[in-house]
Parts: structure tokens; sequence; C-alpha cells
């Protein structure tokens, strides 16, 4: 998967100059860079919701709908309960795999039982990423996009969201891209790094 | 449909936990219509007529274009504006099954507003009339689809989420008003029906001239028929413009 001259300028200001980006299919991609950088433009852009200001050639890239995308920040239905959310997206996801299994059964049990009668509003931003990341990581699709999902995470519950993650590209062949300020949490990880 | 189905679910459930919407929709209008009788120099306990339709044909219409202004294009304006629509469009792969979703939570909710407030109507005036009952359930199942497309013209326009209510409130004001004109100022019925509030009325009046044959009118079915086609034109337009990115805030 590769985006061949992609660019990023708003107005005569060039953030991103033109580049190729290369993505590698059934792996965990994750994107780095400042603040403003362009990582979340470039989400998008693979996404196919990118702005007039982001422009490039996409090759071999999976339809949209095919897409799953955990925004950086998200005002999920407040009122629903972390039960009923993790209800939505199980009623969208696919048949969950043996080997799989134990480490969403773990973080199920660790992480979301303790929330489960929440409304997702009086939730932390921390623990609404968890929920969703949770809830990304059921569902049947062929490219997954994680925009800082562990912006607020603490450093124990983020190793298990990560191993889920990480799951999607190691146990389902999916490939992944993230983005992410902390490297230092993907330890022990197999992953391709592009750097904006 | 699996995904129409589970959001559908949601809907529900988020409208069940935003039940301070039923005030607006149809605790007003059923307080006001309530009061009027009350205070009117006529008598509670008499048949519905004519003309009495045509007031609880306006009490329709409000109750419809508010339904659909705030639970359905409000909503997806909140949702666009609050990254939610983003995030769902992902998470469903379509924007159409989120459309369709909240448009089949709303046009549920509008049929038991009806009935209900009919009941309320036919228990004031203390009698039965299947004809009120099925033409206000027929009125919600007829213009519903036409007028939530028509107000999806709103989604064209950069509308911020803190001025989105105020908004609607004008615009309701201002539709209420030009129903509310003289008939002197009135202008030709096909322009009048360009108000949402007229032509749902115009529908009930419609639908009930069914039931009274002698009222049936085919040249005003068919300037109802042109008026929903334009609406359908203008909402069909404004959906397939519609963009999951926020367009007056970054989310």
């Amino acid at each position: 998967m590769e985006i061949q001259n992609y660019v990023f300028q708003i107005g005569k200001r060039q953030i991103v100059a033109p580049r190729n980006i290369t993505f590698l299919p059934g792996k965990l991609n994750i994107i780095t860079g400042a603040n403003g950088s362009g990582k979340s433009s470039l989400l998008d852009f693979i996404a196919g919701v990118g702005s007039s200001a982001t422009n490039g050639k996409k090759i071999d890239w999976p339809h949209t709908r095919t897409i799953a995308y955990q925004l950086q920040k998200t005002h999920f239905f407040p009122n629903l309960t972390v039960a009923q959310t993790i209800r939505l997206f199980r009623s969208l996801s696919y048949d969950v795999d043996t080997t799989e299994q134990p480490l969403l059964e773990a973080a199920k049990a660790s992480i979301l039982d303790p929330l489960a009668s929440t409304p997702m509003g009086r939730l932390s931003g921390g623990e609404q990423q968890m929920v969703l990341t949770y809830g990304h990581c059921l569902l049947d699709k062929e490219l997954y996009l994680f925009d800082e999902p562990m912006s607020g995470v603490d450093s124990a519950h983020a190793e298990v969201m990560l191993q889920l993650i990480d799951q999607l590209a190691t146990a389902r062949g999916k490939t992944v891209v993230m983005v992410t300020h902390h490297v230092e949490q993907l330890e022990g990880m197999a992953f391709h790094h592009v750097a904006l | 449909m699996r995904e129409i189905q589970a959001l559908i679910k949601v809907y529900f459930q988020y409208l069940w936990a935003n039940k301070f919407v039923f005030i607006y929709n149809l605790v007003v209008p059923t307080a006001f219509y309530v009061y009027r009788q009350m205070t009117s120099n006529q008598p509670i306990l008499r048949p519905i007529t004519q003309h009495m339709f045509a007031t609880l044909s306006f009490f329709w219409s409000y109750i419809i274009v508010v339904t659909l202004l705030n639970n359905f294009v409000v909503t997806l304006i909140a949702h666009r504006e609050l990254g939610l629509l983003k995030q769902l469009f992902f998470i469903i792969g379509s924007k159409m099954k989120l459309i369709a979703a909240l448009f089949f939570v709303q046009f549920i909710l509008l049929s038991i507003e009806l009935l209900l407030f009919n009941s309320v109507v036919l228990l004031l005036s203390r009698q039965f009339s299947l004809v009120i009952l099925v033409t206000g359930v027929g009125v919600a199942w007829l213009s519903a689809l036409p007028i939530a497309l028509l107000c999806s013209a709103l989604l064209l326009f950069k509308i911020k989420i803190e001025s989105v209510n105020v908004l609607t409130g004008l615009l309701l004001f201002g539709l209420l008003f030009l129903t509310g004109l003289p008939t002197r100022v009135t202008l030709h019925a096909g322009l009048l029906l360009l108000n949402p509030m007229n032509y749902v009325a115009e529908v009930a009046v419609q639908i009930y001239s069914i039931f009274e044959s002698a009222n049936f009118n085919p040249s005003m079915w068919l300037l109802v028929l042109a008026i929903t086609l334009l609406y359908t034109g203008i909402g069909l337009f404004a959906l397939k413009r519609l963009t999951v990115q926020p367009v007056a805030s970054r989310a």
C-alpha cells in the first residue's frame, strides 16, 4: 500500500513536502511526528475523508467501507452505557477466533466489566478511548486506523490495549495504521515506522 | 441490514435517554391544544368539524416539523460537528445507513406522538373517530420523508453546534409566522406549500378528503406531489453533499 507524492499544504504553508509513503499490508504501521505535523490529516487522507489541503495518489487501497477508524477525540453517544456501546460493536463484529479470545476476554474482564453500567459521558477520556479501542478491535474490516488511541490511558492498561491492536495484524493479518507519540510503549512489537 | 438494525436500537436508547425532547415535540402542543379548547367559546363536547380539523392539522404540522427538525436534522448537525458522524461512518461503513436508521426511529416516534396527541384530542371531545386516528398517522407516513429531506437542506450550511438551537428556533418562528398570515396577503397555493408547515397541513386535508369524498381535489393532490418531488430533490442534493467531517469546527 503506497501513497505517491503525498503532500499536505495549508495556503502557502507546506506542512508535508511531496513524498512517497508506504504501509505494509497485514502489519502494524505507526506514524509519529511533532504536534501539527499532519498525522491526523494523513489518517483522514488514508481513510478517504481528507481535506482539500491533502493530496496524493493511493496505490492498492481498500474501499472506505472496509476501513475502521478510531478518532483521537469523539463524543460517542454519552448516554449509552459501556455495556450498550460494546453491544453495538459486538452486533457488527465477526465471529471471534478462539486464538484471540483470551486477550479479548482478559481486556473485557479487567477494563470493561467494572465500567459496564457507566454511561460513556461519565468516563474519563482515557476510559472512553479504551472502550472504543476494544470495540474497534471487534470489527471485521480490512484496514484499521487508530489516532492516538492511548492518549490519556495509564501505562498498565495501555499495554493490554496495544496488545489487542497488535493482535489485529499478528493473529488476523489485518493492516493497522496507528498514530502515536509513544513509540517506547511498542517495545517487543514488530512495526513499520512512518515519521512525519 | 444488520448495521441498520444495530443503529436503530442505539438511536432508540439515545432517544429514551433524552426524554426532554418529548416536552417540546408533544407535551407543549398537546397542552396548548387543551388550553385552547378549555378557553374557547365553543363547547368542548362537539363533533369534529372540518373547521376543527383544519386547526388540528396545524398541530400535526407543528409536531411533525419540530420532531424532524430537532431530532433528525439537529442531531445530524450535532453528530457531524462533534465527530460522531465520522466515527459512526467508519464503524458502519455507510452514511446512508446512518441516515436511514436515524430517520426510521423518528418516523416511529412521530407515529406514536400523533397517536397520543389525537387520543388526547378525542378524549377531550369524548368521542371516537377512526378517521382522525388514521389521518393523523397517515400524515406522518406520507409527509415525514419529504419534510426530513427538506430540513436536510440545513446540512449544507456551516452551522456551529452552539448556534444550531437558536437557528432552528428562529426558523420555526418564521415558519409559524408565515402560516398565520391573513388570507389577503397569502400567495398562490403552490407557493404556500413551500412552507413545510402548510405542506403537512395540506397533506392532512387531502387525506381527510379521501374519507370526505365530496371535497376530493385531484389538482391539489398533483400540486402536493409536485412539491413533494421538489422537497425530495432538495433533500437528496443536501444528503449527497453531506460530509462526515465537521464543517464549522475541527473535531
